[in-house]
């Protein structure tokens, strides 16, 4: 019985530890990834424009080594030569060490010619928001006159008929393998 | 109807009892019991989201898992019959060798 208690206290602790260095080691390895992107709507001046987009800095985030990554990420955008700066996201998680972060977005603001636009709070965007709640055909009055019976009737046999055939060859492959994995002898 | 919350708390729970049961019990037959309860867990999901967003396609999807379990389950304890024939126990400590 311990055993199984220590199997499982290993599990999670696995877990936990590869969590961690996720949250560790791969949030802070900054890449860059270059995209041409078509925009149909666009005014013809604007061909060619370079946006940089940054997100998920979590800057002031205590025990991490964000700065470092920040730094990198900023010296990446800079370089990288842009028109425009743009955070979407999780741009700050605490008061932590403002004052590099003002540095840092000092150096972008100089870098970039029209300017740095940052998005604030989308988590609280995405706690405050609620769903559209655009549902789809089958509602209560289709279930009743019809009856789910002949509704998921229809759909099966129209729709998802392809996996319906499939799935009786799923089940005649489980019935030889259970038959001969069962006999008396072969 | 109840909100969909509560349905998806109730398949958490479901789905977490499950998993626990996988990680901790010894009888193989009692781990497949878990893994069905954690199918079912995903079950209850799919019907709830399907009421909730008036879609049909959440309840077809179930009948293949239902399927699928089925199937998995046929063959799981076929093959636990093979390995009884062999060992005298299902107990999965005893299931440490390649070779019968």
């Amino acid at each position: 019985m311990t055993k199984n208690w220590l199997r499982a206290a290993a599990a999670l602790d696995a877990a936990a530890a590869l969590s961690l260095a996720y949250m560790l080691f791969e949030a802070q390895w900054v890449r860059r990834v270059d995209r041409r992107l078509e925009a149909p709507g666009v005014a013809a001046e604007l061909d060619g424009l370079t946006i940089v987009q940054l997100s998920d800095f979590h800057a002031g985030f205590v025990p991490s080594f964000n700065r470092r990554a920040m730094c990198k990420a900023v010296d990446m955008a800079v370089a990288a030569g842009p028109d425009l700066v743009v955070f979407t996201g999780d741009f700050a998680t605490g008061p932590h060490g403002a004052e590099e972060l003002h540095a840092q977005l000092r150096r972008l603001a100089g870098a970039a010619p029209l300017g740095v636009f940052v998005l604030f709070l989308t988590c609280w965007f995405l706690i405050k928001g609620s769903l559209t709640g655009v549902t789809g055909s089958m509602d209560a009055a289709q279930v009743v006159k019809y009856g789910h019976v002949e509704l998921i009737g229809k759909a099966l046999f129209t729709d998802f008929l392809y996996p319906f055939e499939i799935t009786s060859l799923l089940l005649l492959a489980a019935i030889v393998g259970a038959v001969i994995l069962a006999k008396k002898k072969i | 109807m109840l909100a969909l919350e509560n349905y998806l708390i109730l398949s958490a729970i479901l789905f977490s009892i499950g998993t626990v049961g996988v990680l901790i019990r010894r009888n193989a037959i009692v781990i497949f019991m878990c893994v069905e309860m954690m199918l079912n867990a995903v079950n209850l999901t799919l019907i709830a989201f399907s009421k909730y967003l008036g879609n049909i396609d959440g309840q077809v999807f179930v009948f293949f898992i239902m399927t699928v379990a089925a199937a998995e389950a046929a063959v799981g304890l076929a093959l636990m019959i093979a390995f009884y024939k062999n060992r005298e126990s299902i107990d999965i400590e005893d299931m440490n060798v390649m070779k019968l």
